[in-house]
């Protein structure tokens, strides 16, 4: 390539040369920076290992369900499946701590937003990426171990019907999504927020354990179980109990989707406000 | 073909903090220089530029296009920021990656431009090394080399030469000197003067949020009719060569020097006419004229003393 001679200031067009790579649709930016942020989160040894830990409870349940064929405990049930539900759901708390906690405020903090803001990526596109890998690391916590579970009980045990395994699948999904959508939703807004990813994690766990003693004590007091929806865990236990198990649960399905679609809102809210300065008048 | 900038009544404020003030301009060059003390409100042009920020009046517009709105433009403008943190357990080639995919790109595609980035801003080597332990310099090439990899056609690089070795300084100067000859429109900031004036006559001088002057450096010069203008005579008799000139009404000032005389003058044209007379006439043994003031410290001097 000629070069100019930096005396003279003479400047030779070439012409330009385009980008001959494949060029995707900008309607998967979202999933990119999803898939970059679950990436970043693989990194960390004690994010595998939290990974990896929360299979166990699943070979645990499966041997209950491997004993029920011979023992007079009734065959699998919504309990097996209750149970399990409540276990990974408290293990998604430690997942979606180390997805989202360097979210937002490391970007912000460190200015590598602008990184992001002057490539064409929208702000709304940015965001959903960011919460799609909250919640599919979430909903992939909650939801796979319960899948292989009732495939498990659907291959062992006599008798088991092809439709609870599917309410039980439909149910494990629907589920994974909205408590991914609630937890990813406060943990991106304490990341931006707090700027420092220990600090937002710390807070968030925090948040999590003071918010189900909280909907306990107003439970209580209240004596109306539906405020349990006011925690994670209640909301999630709720709605899950009540799409899987059917009948009489407490919270139940309208209160605990209020109680998830509400932090969802506040999650995204305190982004949303947090973030203003890059919204403004862009796509 | 450059890429147009236009401003129009371009102001931006922080609060009670006017970084750009009332900016109208329209500049289409290969290479521009972004002048300007720090403060000057360079950083803050450049990130109206990219559309990272809304302007609080007035408007930008890239080749017609508001770079706020206008995802597809962003598309092809590589930005370079003032700061050198990014994510820190990365390595470069996966940094580059990252970012190349926002554009659309496909993995493998994004894997290789950013592999040619890194060799083109010479961190090859250490390409797969964490960026937490690069040296101040790699980080700033690194930064070069994100905004390279998509291949832009408009790069906006601000502060690119701070911090670097010599070595680095050349290097980089080559490679966006080359960027310019291939069609790509390059806007450097800076606000150390002799780094400019190595990459481009063009320039847009910013002084405490105010555009000061635009466009080629000896073009501005002439247009500052109120301040003297330098020549540097070379010759044998200088003593009797200011005799000569004082008696000019235009000339302001002598001033001499081993090697001769050095004279201010109000008008330069009349100026060099006179001295190309006397040179020629061969009697003061005239040798060489430096017009002294057609250099960006002085232009920068005499807009901002």
């Amino acid at each position: 390539m000629a070069e100019p001679a930096a005396g003279e200031g003479r400047i030779l067009d070439q012409g330009y040369r385009p980008f001959l790579g494949r060029r995707r649709s900008p309607a998967r930016v979202p999933w990119v920076i999803a898939a970059e942020e679950l990436r970043q989160a693989w990194k960390e040894k004690h994010f595998r290992r939290v990974v990896w830990a929360g299979a166990l409870p699943l070979l645990f349940f499966c041997v209950i369900v491997f004993l029920k064929r011979f023992m007079p405990l009734g065959g699998f049930g919504g309990d097996e499946a209750l149970a399990l539900f409540r276990v990974q759901q408290f293990w998604s708390v430690f997942v979606v701590y180390y997805v989202g906690r360097n979210a937002i405020g490391e970007e912000l903090r460190t200015g590598a937003l602008d990184l992001v803001f002057s490539r064409p990526v929208g702000f709304y596109a940015y965001l959903a990426g960011k919460g799609l890998a909250s919640i599919a690391a979430v909903a992939a916590t909650i939801a796979a171990p319960l899948w292989c579970l009732g495939l498990f009980d659907l291959v062992w045990t006599p008798g088991s019907e092809g439709l609870r395994f599917a309410r039980l699948a439909g149910g494990a999904a629907l589920c994974g999504v909205l408590v991914g959508m609630a937890q990813g939703a406060v943990v991106l807004a304490l990341s931006a927020l707090a700027g420092r990813g220990t600090a937002a994690g710390v807070a968030w766990v925090l948040m999590y354990f003071l918010l189900g003693g909280v909907a306990q004590g107003v439970s209580h007091a209240s004596g109306s179980p539906e405020a349990l929806a006011l925690s994670f865990s209640g909301a999630g236990e709720g709605l899950f109990a009540s799409l899987v198990q059917g009948g009489f649960a407490r919270p139940g399905a309208p209160a605990a989707l209020a109680g998830l679609l509400g932090w969802s809102a506040v999650g995204a809210g305190a982004v949303l406000l947090r973030l203003r300065r890059y919204r403004r008048g862009m796509p | 073909m450059s890429w147009t900038v236009r401003a129009r009544g371009l102001a931006k404020w922080y609060g009670q903090v006017m970084a750009l003030n009332d900016l109208s301009f329209e500049l289409s060059a290969p290479l521009v220089g972004l002048l300007g003390q720090n403060g000057a409100g360079k950083s803050t042009l450049l990130r109206l530029m990219t559309g990272l920020l809304a302007p609080s009046q007035g408007e930008i517009r890239l080749e017609g296009g508001d770079p706020r709105r206008d995802r597809a433009l962003r598309g092809r403008l590589g930005y370079c920021p003032e700061f050198d943190r990014f994510y820190e357990d990365l390595t470069p080639v996966q940094f580059v990656e990252a970012l190349t995919r926002l554009h659309g790109g496909a993995a493998e595609a994004a894997r290789r431009a950013a592999e040619e980035a890194l060799e083109r801003v010479g961190l090859q080597e250490h390409a797969r090394r964490p960026i937490r332990v690069l040296s101040h310099g790699m980080r700033q090439r690194l930064k070069v080399a994100q905004a390279l990899a998509h291949r832009p056609r408009f790069l906006l690089l601000d502060e690119p030469l701070a911090g670097l070795d010599p070595l680095g300084r050349i290097e980089l100067t080559r490679l966006f000197r080359e960027e310019a000859a291939a069609g790509c429109t390059v806007w450097i900031s800076s606000h150390v003067l002799h780094e400019l004036k190595a990459l481009t006559d063009t320039v847009l001088l910013l002084h405490r949020g105010r555009l000061l002057a635009e466009g080629s450096v000896r073009r501005i010069r002439d247009l500052i009719d109120a301040h003297p203008h330098r020549i540097a005579v070379g010759c044998e008799r200088a003593r009797e060569l200011g005799a000569i000139l004082a008696r000019f009404e235009h000339v302001r000032r002598i001033e001499f020097t081993g090697a001769g005389l050095v004279v201010e003058t109000v008008r330069p044209d009349d100026c060099y006419e006179e001295l190309g007379r006397l040179g020629a006439e061969g009697d003061l043994g005239i040798h060489s004229l430096d017009a002294l003031d057609d250099n960006l410290e002085a232009v920068f001097r005499y807009l901002t003393r």
